[in-house]
């Protein structure tokens, strides 16, 4: 399977959806951690280091910035309610009031405080406000290794009145730094790959629900908690996923939709609901994305009260970590982003950056809707008759992943699904795809290459994943097959020719140099270059102290951009492969490292002096994430 | 998985480097009877019950039990009766200075010394390198002769204006207020001289810490200073105190004096088990993959490889004088210190890199040394320490190779936050002692007077001067740590909500009660300053602190109505408060507390003074000063 998920496909995506800066002053470092519009039309923006800034016409091209506010710590959320700023520090839930009307807070007020155990790690996010004027917000996990829960209600929801009662919601979220409403008002949070994450994925959220990690049970036996399991009852060596697990418990909620890893994004951000006038998308939901610097689209329905649905996609090529989402006046989506201690593909360490639609439709898949034998496919343009009504135009794989103590999973349980028979409505909007054994408790991505418009033009983007948790009508939902026996490794140990991860017998002497390369936090490593003599024998160590995944391939010279981006193309299959793709430009590469360990590897320098680079082709980092192994002359 | 903590460990400690800063730790205890095993071994003291650890001098020396010091008076020192501290007060007829009967080479000491108000001595080490002692209060930037310098030397035969020479002025201006306590630990080389009496070496001061701030390091003197004491240059001498430029006051003078003895390991032979091994494996049961001799725990010259093996080193260990040794060991993965084949110190690295120390009797002589190491993963180290007698902390045998990230950390400048134009205001995480305090708000100001608040006791928790903040360990990277951290010497009032219910002076001061006290948030003042707001039973409580003209701290609490009775307020505790005159308390000699309301009280609570006060009105003021 080649996915180019990735790319716009069709024609140039500027086409469609414009971006464009928000100049921002010499001096202010807008690392952006919440936007939200006060009632005069002023963007608030508050971030990272502290500050709280307030920003008139942000729309036009010389916005004024006044600080509002400064000192807070980490903030990384703002809203605004009865004329104060509400945001969400480390400890604290905060009202910044201006009483005197200088644009300046004069009352910095605690909603409500939580306890911190001083770990970095422990971020909060919010507010988001409820219909009845209470906040929500959610606490990041600890890290110590894997995510810990080292203070009350870390890993949790809570809910907050004005006043400051706290009402704990849900819990088992680890990173929960996306959450809000749909158009139906139903509440949703974004969750990042991470231990017992196997990926990227949005959670319906109601009053009681376990979504996952269990850190947060932690605090489930605490007079307050609306949830009676406890950490002990979650079990990994049975090799249930997430979807298994939600089925012999009801507490246990699957998410409404994946998000494939380094496929569709690599961590997850704010999500906000696709207002009228911004292209066909209305109502539909834009999730934002910090490692891509990137916007997804997420299309969910209802089947049997079970909220499912497809991401596609949407808008790529933001200059830094997208972490914020608000819509301004005029549709204008105000998107802030910062990459600090998290590198993006986009480069710049912070900023704020304008999306609007052009006026023009894209060729899009507008939706999809399952059927109880296939989905229907729903265009944004009537489509060529021909090639949609084509079985050969689509392709369907699903697949799954593990629910685990470690970190990330590989797409599991890969089978491309039958379409047998396709039908295309009378004005050629829809196409309906049967198709033969869904799977509920399964991601379908759900690939349209062959599908044209009336101007033989391809989609923008071809691709989506649909996320099955039910299946119209079906009653039995649980399928027992595909169940993994024994235990659950934690590395996938790649073979391969160009990894000997032993000592050749025939080097009696040992190896005639070791190199020994670590990873620095910000996709980095912590040597750029590295002098090799020819053809001697090399012993070579990866260690990755870093919480994210990385490898390490030695690539033929010049040949580092054309490795990344096959091993993009790797698609679903990539984390199963190590993002290592066969190519005879691969000369040795590492296994794919999860957090906090390493590899050793054993080969003999080319024989032929030059630049050989060496890259994390884990996707996303290729970029910034590489350096030389410089081979010279033996004598 | 456990390699994270030890990530954040050593961040920490290189973030700590960085700032020169020395951990204050408390002296063990002389006996060392207690089972904990030391950080270093005890000091000798001199005994300042009476002056006969000294040569004879002038009537100008004495020892006092308390003395104190009116920072506004100048050459002002009054004694107590009692013993513990020696006092140095000059007239007309007595100014001499006064020398110890010991005499020393090298010679590590920690003591304590009060300057008043204009006053000048100094401490001359074997009689001959002034360290000066000077009221430098306020100096932005110091030279060597204010407080901490490295005096400069004098020779009469020069030109005019250049008979002065060297001199080293102190890294930073790290004093206090005149008549405050004044902190110094510094570790002094003799110079060396060869048989025929030439010297081969200068006298060097290795460091110098003035109230916790790294001063001077690796400094070399190349002859005696200005108004040495003893002639010439040689291995020993006298430590002199000077007596004669004015009234000075010395305690807790703890020393330990060193000569040119170490240990010595010799015929060091290697043994490698190469494998995976994730703790210290029973080597009995193992077979080596190599053997070879080497000079140090060299790992490069043992294996090519950088993980998974494991080491024992044997070697001879010969002690050059009897008595208890302090063994220390940083090992990262893991590794066992055996001599004479009794376990001195274990150290399992977990996790990742640890320290690990023990104590053991050694006598003069060859000793079997045995040190055994395994490697995991990433980088590896194996530091050994030591001290003994009359031996300072040396490294034997030492090997360390640093990753790639630490030495990128240790490259990259300091983010640091400059005295503000306006009063600046971050949340952070604070340390204070060893606690790591998660609600806690500092403030910056323009006057150069700063402060961290703590939110949720409502309490002044630590006081410094000049650079507002290092804000490496917030805003670089992830910003690991989250701490802010001061640049210069912090004071530390108190921990505690400044008001509780008591029903009488001498009742216990109640624990914090969340129910009781409820933190409001803050509103800014007109200047952009911020009122602390907090509720108090049902009593609305402001609580505000303003610099006054770079040398005080005022802090006001205020009510909205009158209090009920009984309600008290603590202002502070130290080990010792001394009431000295018009309202100025010494809070043990390390800052001023000056409050001129009615009936305050110093009360004994536990092993602290404590001052407290009833509060009578809507308003309470005090001020800090250092």
């Amino acid at each position: 399977m080649n996915l180019a998920g990735q790319k716009a496909s069709g024609t140039d995506d500027a086409n469609y959806y414009l971006i464009s800066k928000v100049p921002i002053p010499a001096g202010i470092i807008l690392e952006v951690g919440g936007l939200a519009f006060d009632d005069q039309q002023r963007l608030g923006v508050c971030t990272r280091r502290g500050d709280v800034w307030l920003i008139s016409d942000p729309g036009s091209k010389t916005p004024e910035f006044q600080r509002f506010a400064q000192g807070l710590h980490e903030p990384l959320g703002l809203a605004w309610k009865d004329g104060s700023f509400i945001t969400a520090q480390r400890g604290e839930l905060t009202r910044l009031t201006d009483e005197d009307g200088d644009l300046k807070t004069d009352i910095y007020e605690p909603i409500y405080t939580w306890d911190l155990a001083g770990n970095y790690h422990e971020y909060s996010y919010g507010p988001v406000i409820l219909p009845d004027g209470d906040f929500l917000v959610t606490l990041n996990l600890g890290w110590v290794g894997r995510g810990a829960s080292l203070s009350k209600w870390r890993g949790w929801m809570l809910q907050i009145s004005p006043s400051g009662k706290m009402t704990p919601i849900a819990t088992g979220m680890r990173s929960p730094a996306g959450f809000g409403f749909n158009a139906e008002g139903d509440l949703f949070y974004t969750e990042n790959q991470g231990d017992w994450v196997g990926s990227g994925r949005m959670t319906h959220i109601e009053k009681g629900d376990f979504v996952g990690h269990p850190e947060g049970l932690k605090w489930s036996s605490e007079p307050e908690s609306p949830i009676q399991l406890k950490m002990e009852e979650i079990d990994d060596s049975r090799g249930l996923t997430l979807y298994e697990s939600s089925r012999e418990n009801p507490v246990i909620k699957a998410p409404s939709v994946w998000f494939p890893h380094t496929i569709m994004g690599i961590s997850t951000s704010d999500m906000v609901i696709i207002p009228e006038n911004f292209g066909p998308f209305t109502g539909q939901l834009l999730i934002g994305d910090q490692g891509h610097s990137k916007i997804m689209r997420v299309y969910q329905e209802k089947v049997n009260d079970t909220y499912q649905g497809i991401c596609f996609p949407f808008k790529e090529g933001f200059s830094s970590g997208v972490l914020r989402l608000q819509w301004g006046p005029d549709q204008t989506l105000f998107v802030g982003m910062t990459n600090r201690g998290w590198s993006s593909t986009g480069t710049e360490p912070y900023g704020l950056e304008k999306l609007k639609w052009s006026g023009k439709t894209p060729f899009e898949i507008q939706r999809v809707n399952i059927q109880p034998d296939g989905f229907i496919i729903t265009f944004t343009q009537p489509v060529d008759r021909k090639s949609a009504a084509n079985p050969d135009s689509y392709q369907i794989t699903d697949f799954t992943y593990k629910y685990h103590r470690f970190y990330g999973s590989p797409a599991i349980h890969l089978e491309n699904r039958t379409i047998y028979k396709v039908e295309v409505n009378q004005d050629a909007t829809q196409a309906r795809i049967f198709v033969e054994g869904l799977r509920p408790g399964y991601v379908n991505e759900i690939k349209l290459s062959g599908v044209r418009n009336q101007g033989n033009q391809p989609l923008l983007h071809t691709t989506g994943y649909y996320t099955i948790n039910e299946l119209p009508g079906s009653v039995e939902t649980i399928q027992h097959d595909h169940k993994e026996a024994g235990t659950i490794a934690e590395v996938i140990n790649i073979q391969s020719s160009k990894r000997i991860t032993h000592m050749p017998a025939e080097w009696k002497d040992g190896p005639d140099q070791t190199i020994t390369i670590g990873t620095l936090p910000g996709m980095q490593f912590d040597k750029r270059e590295v002098v090799i003599k020819a053809g001697s024998k090399i012993r070579w160590t990866l260690n990755n102290p870093d919480d994210m995944m990385h490898n390490l391939l030695i690539v033929a010279p010049g040949k580092i951009d054309e490795v990344a981006q096959m091993a993009i193309d790797l698609g679903l299959q990539g984390q199963e492969k190590g993002y290592v793709p066969q190519s005879d430009w691969v000369l040795y590469h590492t296994n794919l490292l999860p957090p906090h360990s390493s590899d050793v590897i054993y080969f003999v320098a080319p024989e032929e002096p030059g630049d050989y680079p060496f890259v994390c082709t884990f996707p996303g980092h290729a970029l910034i994430m590489r350096g030389i192994m410089k081979v010279i002359p033996q004598q | 998985m456990t390699k994270l903590i030890y990530f954040a460990v050593l961040l920490t400690s290189l973030a700590m480097l960085a700032c020169k800063k020395e951990v204050n730790d408390p002296l063990p205890d002389k006996d060392q009877t207690n089972n904990e095993i030391p950080e270093y071994l005890a000091f000798d003291s001199l005994i300042l019950t009476d002056l006969s650890d000294f040569q004879t001098t002038g009537d100008n020396w004495s020892v006092a039990g308390a003395v104190w010091s009116d920072y506004q008076e100048s050459h002002h020192l009054q004694t107590h009766d009692g013993t513990g501290v020696l006092v140095n007060i000059p007239s007309t007829e007595h100014s001499q200075n006064i020398a110890t009967k010991f005499e020393h080479g090298d010679l590590e000491i920690r003591f304590e010394a009060m300057i008043p108000n204009g006053s000048n001595s100094g401490v001359y080490f074997q009689g001959r390198y002034e360290v000066q002692l000077f009221d430098s209060w306020g100096v932005e930037s110091p030279s060597f002769s204010d407080l901490g310098g490295i005096y400069q030397r004098w020779d009469e035969t020069r030109p005019e204006g250049r008979k002065g020479y060297e001199g080293v002025s102190p890294i930073l201006n790290a004093g206090t207020a005149p008549g405050l306590w004044q902190r110094f630990h510094i570790l002094f080389r003799a110079p060396r001289f060869d048989q025929t009496g030439q010297k081969i070496s200068n006298a060097k001061f290795e460091f110098v810490y003035l109230n916790d701030q790294l001063i001077h390091e690796n400094v070399e003197v190349s002859g005696p200073t200005r108004a040495h004491q003893e002639t010439g240059e040689a291995a020993r001498g006298p430590l002199y105190f000077q007596g004669d430029h004015g009234p000075v006051a010395f305690r807790n003078i703890h020393y330990k004096s060193y000569g040119l003895d170490t240990l010595v390991l010799s015929d060091l032979s290697f043994q490698l088990f190469e494998g995976k091994y994730d703790h210290i494996p029973d080597f009995d049961t193992l077979t080596p993959t190599n053997t070879g001799t080497v000079d140090y725990f060299n790992l490069d010259s043992v294996t090519a490889l950088s993980e998974g093996f494991a080491v024992v080193f044997e070697g001879n260990l010969l002690v050059p004088a009897e008595g208890m040794y302090l063994f220390e060991t940083t090992i990262d993965d893991g590794g066992d210190l055996f001599i004479d084949s009794q376990l001195v110190v274990h150290n399992e690295g977990e996790p990742g890199r640890g320290i690990e120390r023990g104590l053991v009797h050694l006598t003069k002589g060859s000793h079997p040394l045995k040190m055994t190491f395994y490697q995991d993963v990433w980088s590896s180290t194996l530091l050994v320490y030591y001290e003994g007698p009359g031996i300072s902390r040396r490294s034997i045998g030492s090997f360390r190779k640093k990753a790639g990230w630490e030495i990128a950390r240790e490259n990259q400048p300091l983010l640091i936050l400059e005295k503000p134009d306006t009063p600046a205001l971050l949340r952070s995480f604070v340390m204070v002692g060893k606690d790591k305090l998660t609600h806690t708000i500092s403030v910056g100001d323009p006057t150069g007077l700063h402060y961290s608040y703590d939110l949720t006791y409502g309490a002044l928790v630590k006081c410094w001067k000049g650079t507002f903040a290092d804000v490496t360990d917030m805003w670089r990277g992830r910003g690991e740590s989250q701490v802010l951290q001061p640049q210069s010497p912090s004071i530390f009032p108190t921990r505690v909500f400044p008001l509780a219910k008591i029903q009488s002076p001498d009742s216990h001061w109640p624990e914090f009660d969340q129910e009781t006290v409820r933190y409001k948030g803050y509103r800014i003042d007109k200047h952009g300053r911020p009122v602390f707001r907090y509720t108090f039973f049902d009593l609305q409580i402001e609580d505000q602190i303003i610099p006054h003209e770079e040398t005080k701290l005022t802090r006001t609490i205020s009510l909205e109505v009158n209090p009920p009775g009984q309600i008290y307020l603590t202002l502070g505790n130290a080990p010792e408060i001394l009431y000295l005159a018009n309202g100025l308390y010494s809070m043990d000699g390390q800052y001023y507390l000056e409050c001129n309301e009615p009936d305050l009280l110093i009360r004994h609570q536990g092993d602290r003074d404590e001052l407290i006060a009833p509060l009578r009105g809507i308003s309470f003021s005090y001020n800090l000063r250092w």
